[in-house]
């Protein structure tokens, strides 16, 4: 009787994959939104510029889209759990500056430093986490906080002055690659593959996003929702650190600026890249895509010859365009 | 023989919120393998009390026996080790996530050695389970937040009832169901009864609880009023200890 009921359903399994239509599918499956306008912005930018697609810039842009998505990846990881991290931008700067201090000031070696700096963004994120699940302050609150307390460490400790005295050898990762593309690059699309065997194939990952979807389910599923919220926000604290130290090895210098953009950038990439406000969602993919457009847009721009200046008001249109779309995905997810 | 013939006892449990007394000196008793029909007007502490009994909430005082012993329920998750589960009236389902990933929320099959996921074997498990339960649902890799209401409080029953508990708690399971659907869900409550679980039903709807129920509890502003035998009472009598 058993084996009957196995055999019916397996073979009706075929018939259980989602059928939506062309234009449906853009809705449900961000990857195919997302992977377009990539595609268009590509090759608008390829004819509108000649300098575009030239091995030098494709290493710079591929560089940035490194850099700039270990940011989406921070902001994601916490977005995803129905939070937000205001503070990564600090967090990469606290990086930046231990990186810088340990080895010009201490006189480590970069190695040494990069574990501290490293440590120093973990026990940033821990700290947010803390904030929001033990004294129970909403993430937007607790990492404004956060954001002003590191910020003015940073600034304590620098006088807002950059180290410079970084070894030569230290800016290998962040100016050299291989396969004809930055290290760099190579470095975000292996810790991409991590963020899909997290999201796929790791209970933390099932959690993190069903806490995001429900939270109250999953804490009645017997689901720790506070370890793991506090979790997601040392993974974000890590990532944003790696993005201020691999921000140092490609500059060759630790400026106490680095991170100041970043959080506009976070929140464009990681929502264009399908990543839910509301939490719930997060794909590797869109992430790609989400900061190719961005530093896509921010390289053209450049290279078409617009002004600069308003740079900051594309990006900001930029995310507009991303939570309206969004927006639309939740509502037509509702009238189903 | 079991020395003792309650699955579970709560004694004198009492609770407040702030200045509101949702349950005073409570004592509830259920059956081995009963259906208990708990009910009451709105804001008698019907939820309130279960929720004690998930550990989603903690009493102010009293005590809770689980098969003869001494409990303290501290969170949901001691209650699902204990072997009771609950369907949240409001269903508590991740949207986000398809069935498989939310009838194994909290317990997913992982490999030994990596503890990676072992999707595939949940989702064989998943579509046994339903067909088992003869919840009829195509597209099980969908959405939850796509299935209609019915299907999703199947699917919150299933969650409930497909791990061997010994206790299913139900608030109001049916409470945003159309018609034919409260009829599926009462089926598969009975089905569960047959493999020899033990049943709290929450309902407003007397008919549903006088058609499955062996026993009746009723509750009014926080206090235990009586608890009957389903055949020696009926619903007029249910109603005027409720008001
Ligand atoms: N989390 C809570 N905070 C404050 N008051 C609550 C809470 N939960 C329940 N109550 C109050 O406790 C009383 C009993 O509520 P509840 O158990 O939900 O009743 P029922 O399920 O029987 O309708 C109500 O007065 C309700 O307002
Ligand atoms: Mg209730």
């Amino acid at each position: 009787m058993k084996k009957y009921d196995r055999q019916i359903t397996l073979s009706e399994r075929k018939k259980d994959f989602v059928k939506v239509g062309f234009f449906e599918s853009f809705l449900v499956h961000p990857e195919v939104s997302i992977t377009i306008p990539v595609v268009l912005l590509f090759i608008f930018f390829s004819i509108a510029s000649p300098s575009f697609l030239t091995a030098y810039n494709i290493f710079n842009l591929t560089r940035n889209v490194g850099l700039y998505g270990f940011v989406a990846i921070a902001q994601a990881l916490v977005i995803v759990g129905g939070g937000m991290n205001l503070s990564i931008g600090a967090i990469g700067g606290l990086a930046v500056v231990a990186t810088g201090y340990f080895i010009q000031v201490q006189g480590f070696s970069p190695v040494v430093a990069v574990i501290i700096a490293l440590s120093v963004g973990l026990a940033a994120g821990a700290l947010n986490g803390m904030i929001i699940t033990k004294i129970g302050v909403n993430s937007f609150v607790a990492t404004l906080a956060t954001l002003f307390i590191f910020t003015g460490i940073i600034y304590g400790i620098t006088k807002g002055y950059p180290y410079t005295k970084i070894p030569g050898s230290f800016t290998i990762v962040g100016r050299d690659g291989m396969w004809g593309l930055p290290y760099i690059f190579w470095l975000m699309i292996g810790t991409l593959c991590f963020i899909f065997y997290v999201f796929n194939f790791r209970r933390f990952g099932r959690w993190l996003l069903a806490i995001g979807g429900n939270k109250e389910a999953a804490r009645v599923s017997g689901i720790n929702v506070d370890r793991i919220i506090l979790l997601s926000h040392v993974l974000s604290g890590l990532f944003a650190a790696v993005a201020g130290v691999l921000w140092v090895s490609r500059m060759g210098s630790a400026q106490p600026a680095i991170g100041q953009e970043w959080l506009i950038i976070s929140f464009a990439a990681a929502i264009i890249g399908g990543t839910s406000l509301s939490g719930g969602s997060i794909s590797a993919w869109g992430l790609l895509m989400g900061s190719i457009i961005i530093v896509l847009i921010r390289n053209g721009l450049i290279l078409i010859g617009t002004d600069i200046y308003f740079e900051q008001t594309y990006l900001g249109l930029i995310v507009l365009l991303a939570v309206t779309v969004d927006r639309i995905r939740a509502l037509y997810y509702k009238r189903e | 023989m079991r020395e003792n013939s309650y699955v579970v006892e709560m004694k004198n449990i009492y609770k407040s919120f702030g200045g509101i007394q949702a349950l005073i000196d409570v004592n509830l008793e259920l059956k081995y393998g009963e259906i208990l029909g708990l009910v009451g007007d709105n804001a008698a502490g019907k939820s309130t009390l279960m929720k004690i009994l998930t550990g989603v909430y903690q009493a102010d005082r009293g005590r809770i026996f689980f098969e003869g012993r001494e409990v303290h329920i501290v969170s949901p998750r001691i209650s699902r080790q204990l072997g009771i589960e609950m369907v949240y009236q409001d269903f508590k389902l991740c949207p986000n996530l398809d069935i498989p990933a939310n009838l194994f929320l909290g317990r997913e099959i992982t490999s030994n050695f990596f503890k990676t996921l072992k999707n595939r074997q949940m989702e064989s498990m998943a579509v046994e389970i339903l067909s088992r339960l003869k919840i009829g649902i195509k597209n099980f890799k969908i959405k939850t937040s796509r299935l209609s209401g019915g299907q999703q409080q199947s699917v919150a029953i299933a969650k409930a009832a497909s791990f061997n508990p010994k206790v299913v708690v139900m608030d109001e399971p049916t409470a945003s169901l159309a018609v034919v659907e409260i009829r599926k869900v009462l089926d598969l409550i009975l089905y569960l009864k047959e493999q020899g679980l033990s049943i709290i039903l929450i309902t407003h709807r007397l008919d549903d609880i006088f058609e499955v129920s062996d026993r009746i509890f009723v509750l009014k502003h926080g206090r235990r009023v009586t608890i009957k035998e389903t055949s020696q009472t009926n619903k007029d009598e249910i109603i005027k200890l409720m008001f």
